[in-house]
């Protein structure tokens, strides 16, 4: 198989759980694309480089950890503040599933940048193991860290999903 | 009031809609760290290496006709120095080039920590002697230049000179130095500060 062509197979594959990570680490959805295409940028310049030692998506997952993690460089660029002019305004409008999930991205953007990446992945129902692997984080490290993120994210969407 | 579950079934019935794409189309984008950097690495290298190229290029095919061998010296010394800048540049390119996508995070944000504390190290050491080594091969160029001239002329001419050096080196020059080592020496406390998430035990 080329690599074209396995490429476009990766990108059919992967893109989705990508973008949410993006979104989830961003809670931006232009910066959200823009984090995709330079992951699967990444992807596509080294792909000479993958061995097997682990399943596509572990690597794949990797190199977007990685671009999420060096993205947020300066003020800027960090995510908006939630606020609470935003969260009334969803709530203004019917209040749909769309919305929800746009205050869950929100309220995943307002974690620390490496527990918005391992949450959006446990949400994605990844195996803890696979997280490790991606992270380099030991497991029983990693289910501490899960244990209080989850408890974390519950308690600020909670809060501002009552605003 | 949601838990944990209700979020994460909302979170997998969510279809966010990507683009459909073919390898080499998906191009142009805002961000490009690494890209944006070592385009930017690779215009000053080659902007250093046609500057000392037309210097050299003035020396042998120039016509001017010194009359003393350090004249030449000093457009030999301003063609080397400019070489030498592109070889730092080329070092820093090749270090950038480096940084591996595909590592452990820990190790990436590690690679970039390096990257940025080299370039606050460039900033602090080689900037300075890049200035002074190009001022002291512009001074020895300038002896022949000015002999025989009007002394009031010379004197003006070095005033206005000296003037702007000095105010391009300790004014603007260390007010940018400050500012960008203020600006490395965050982006090194904030990849630290991520590197510390990842590894802390909690």
């Amino acid at each position: 198989m080329n690599q074209q062509k396995e490429f476009t197979g990766l990108y059919t594959q992967y893109a989705n759980g990508i973008k949410k990570l993006c979104l989830g680490y961003t809670g931006d959805a232009a910066l959200a694309d823009d984090l995709l295409q330079e992951t699967f940028i990444a992807v596509w310049n080294n792909m000479h480089k993958f061995r097997g030692d682990a399943s596509w998506g572990t690597w794949i997952y990797r190199v977007a950890v990685n671009t999420c993690l060096t993205y947020l460089r300066s003020n800027k660029n960090k995510p908006l503040e939630l606020q609470e002019p935003f969260v009334a305004a969803l709530h203004d409008e019917v209040n749909t599933k769309e919305q929800e999930v746009q205050l869950l991205y929100k309220c995943i953007s307002k974690l620390a940048e490496a527990d918005r990446l391992i949450i959006s992945m446990v949400l994605e129902d990844k195996p803890y193991e696979e997280i490790a692997l991606i992270t380099d984080i030991t497991e029983n490290n990693l289910r501490v860290k899960i244990h209080r993120i989850k408890k974390q994210l519950t308690e600020i969407y909670n809060r501002y999903a009552r605003l | 009031m949601q838990d944990f579950d209700s979020l994460k079934n909302m979170w997998q019935e969510d279809e966010p809609p990507t683009q459909s794409t073919t390898a080499p189309a998906i191009g142009r984008t805002t961000l490009n760290t690494k890209r944006k950097l070592q385009r930017q690495l690779l215009f000053a290298m080659i902007s250093l290496l046609l500057t000392a190229l037309a210097i050299a290029g003035m020396a042998l095919f120039g016509d001017f006709n010194f009359q003393h061998w350090y004249s030449y010296g000093a457009m030999v010394l301003m063609c080397l120095i400019c070489l030498a800048q592109s070889g730092v540049i080329f070092f820093t390119y090749k270090k950038i080039s480096a940084i591996d996508e595909t590592t452990t995070p820990g190790k990436h944000l590690q690679q970039w920590e390096s990257y940025y504390s080299l370039r606050k190290r460039q900033n602090a050491i080689i900037g300075p002697l890049y200035f002074l080594l190009l001022n002291v091969a512009l001074g020895i160029y300038f002896i022949e230049i000015f002999t025989g001239r009007p002394l009031t002329n010379i004197l003006i001419i070095l005033f206005i000179y000296c003037a702007w050096m000095l105010f391009a080196y300790f004014y603007l020059g260390k007010k940018n130095q400050r500012r960008e080592a203020e600006k490395l020496q965050g982006i090194i406390d904030e990849l630290k500060g991520i590197e510390n998430q990842l590894t802390s035990n909690r």
